[in-house]
């Protein structure tokens, strides 16, 4: 171990002052955006985005294709600690004439369904003040 | 209901050619829309020829958008938009294509087929987007829609010498859907030209069993979306982990020798990079067949 740790450092003095980084292939910063300092936070986008949440509605909530926009939501607006979204997630949306329903989630844990609300509210908040901020 | 047969040999016909992701008797590609942070405008098509090279990648279902301009823009309503892009669509040269289908050409990627929304479409545009895929070298086209439209664009593709994608959904509640062997078989009937672009995710969503229906209408089978869902309307998971029988889908192929482009695709969720995702996915496919 002790020579691959130093093997490592001879390697990272090898490389040039200020060269680029090759980017992380485990963590898509450019598109997940870089980690957050709160630590929960974090993971509640990344569990966000690993169960699929993201393809659909957007990573700051923008979203693509048929999926509704969760920023206007109404089950969102009213939503009170995962009240009226956890519900949803558990159930899909099966009865649409859309062309691809929403999934139902039933076999997350309370833990990673809770790590969804979150991360859609705290993301929903972001992007007002963004919005408010924006002249 | 015994399709196979009446079908197979113009199929064959279209059987692509072998090329770098043809792996143990698959022949496989990429749909691009797993390139999730890219954008499909035909700015962004360089980046999407690099990340395929990069993906070992020979075949390739191409979008529309990837290829057509648009048209959105301050000062321009969404109407002009859309009458400016069914204008270039119908003036659009066979010079514009080749040049795209080139760019392809050059690096060995192969265009199987090319993916456009037929929503608000006029006839003149259908036509113009089958001329439109021929010269890209597609063998044919592929959209999502259901039966309705699918009796209105029944008669188009045979015009070209080209197959119609009929592709499936995860949607039992509407009649109209693609979702059941039923529903395809009802596609299928209105014209020799429809082809199965078979989403093996959303058909294992609606309970669909996938053996089942390659074993009975392989011959009628273009093409797969291939990825993992769990049953029930369930979400889409990461290769292995959900219910869609990949690894003996890609050996059924591979033993009966059928020509069925294996398309990979993936809607689940990642933190790694769409480029390293669909080196896993892509493994995984290589495991199988080992």
């Amino acid at each position: 171990v002790r020579v691959a740790a130093s093997a490592a450092c001879v390697l990272l003095l090898a490389v040039p002052a200020g060269a680029q980084r090759a980017p992380d292939p485990q963590y898509d910063i450019a598109y997940i955006g870089p980690r957050l300092a709160d630590p929960v936070m974090q993971q509640a986008k990344e569990t966000y985005v690993v169960m699929g949440c993201a393809y659909c509605h957007g990573i700051d909530l923008t979203p693509r294709g048929e999926a509704p926009d969760l920023k206007r939501s109404p089950i969102v607006t009213t939503d009170v600690n995962g009240n009226r979204i956890v519900p949803l997630l558990r159930a899909g949306v099966p009865n649409t004439l859309k062309l691809s329903p929403m999934p139902q989630y039933s076999d997350l844990s309370e833990r990673q369904l809770a790590s969804i609300v979150r991360w859609i509210h705290y993301a929903r908040q972001r992007e007002g003040q963004q919005s408010q901020a924006t002249p | 209901l015994a399709l196979g047969s009446a079908v197979a040999a113009p199929l064959l016909a279209q059987a692509p050619r072998r090329n770098r992701s043809f792996v143990n008797g698959v022949q496989f590609g990429l749909q691009p829309f797993c390139y999730h942070d890219l954008a499909m405008t035909p700015e962004n098509r360089a980046e999407l020829v690099r990340r395929l090279v990069q993906n070992e990648m020979g075949m390739v279902e191409l979008h529309a958008t990837w290829v057509e301009p648009r048209f959105a823009a301050a000062g321009v309503s969404p109407q002009q938009a859309r009458e400016r892009l069914r204008q270039w669509r119908l003036d659009a040269t066979p010079d514009f294509y080749r040049a795209v289908r080139a760019e392809f050409d050059a690096v060995g990627i192969d265009i199987f087929s090319y993916y456009v929304n037929f929503t608000g479409f006029t006839d003149a545009e259908l036509d113009a987007s089958f001329r439109a895929a021929k010269m890209l070298g597609a063998r044919g086209c592929v959209s999502s829609y259901g039966l309705e439209f699918a009796r209105r664009i029944a008669g188009f593709a045979g015009r070209h010498g080209m197959f119609m994608g009929l592709h499936n959904h995860a949607n039992l509640y509407d009649p109209d859907a693609l979702a059941t062997e039923e529903s395809f078989l009802k596609g299928l009937a209105l014209s020799p030209d429809f082809r199965v672009a078979l989403d093996v995710r959303h058909y294992t969503a609606a309970n669909g069993d996938c053996l089942d229906f390659l074993s009975k209408h392989h011959a009628t089978i273009a093409a797969l979306h291939l990825g993992d869902r769990r049953r029930n309307n369930g979400r889409s998971t990461p290769f292995g982990e959900g219910d869609a029988p990949i690894i003996e889908i890609l050996r059924m192929i591979r033993n009966n020798r059928w020509p069925i482009v294996a398309l990979l695709e993936f809607e689940h969720g990642t933190v790694r990079t769409e480029v390293e995702e669909v080196r896993l996915m892509y493994d995984y496919c290589k495991r199988a067949l080992a």
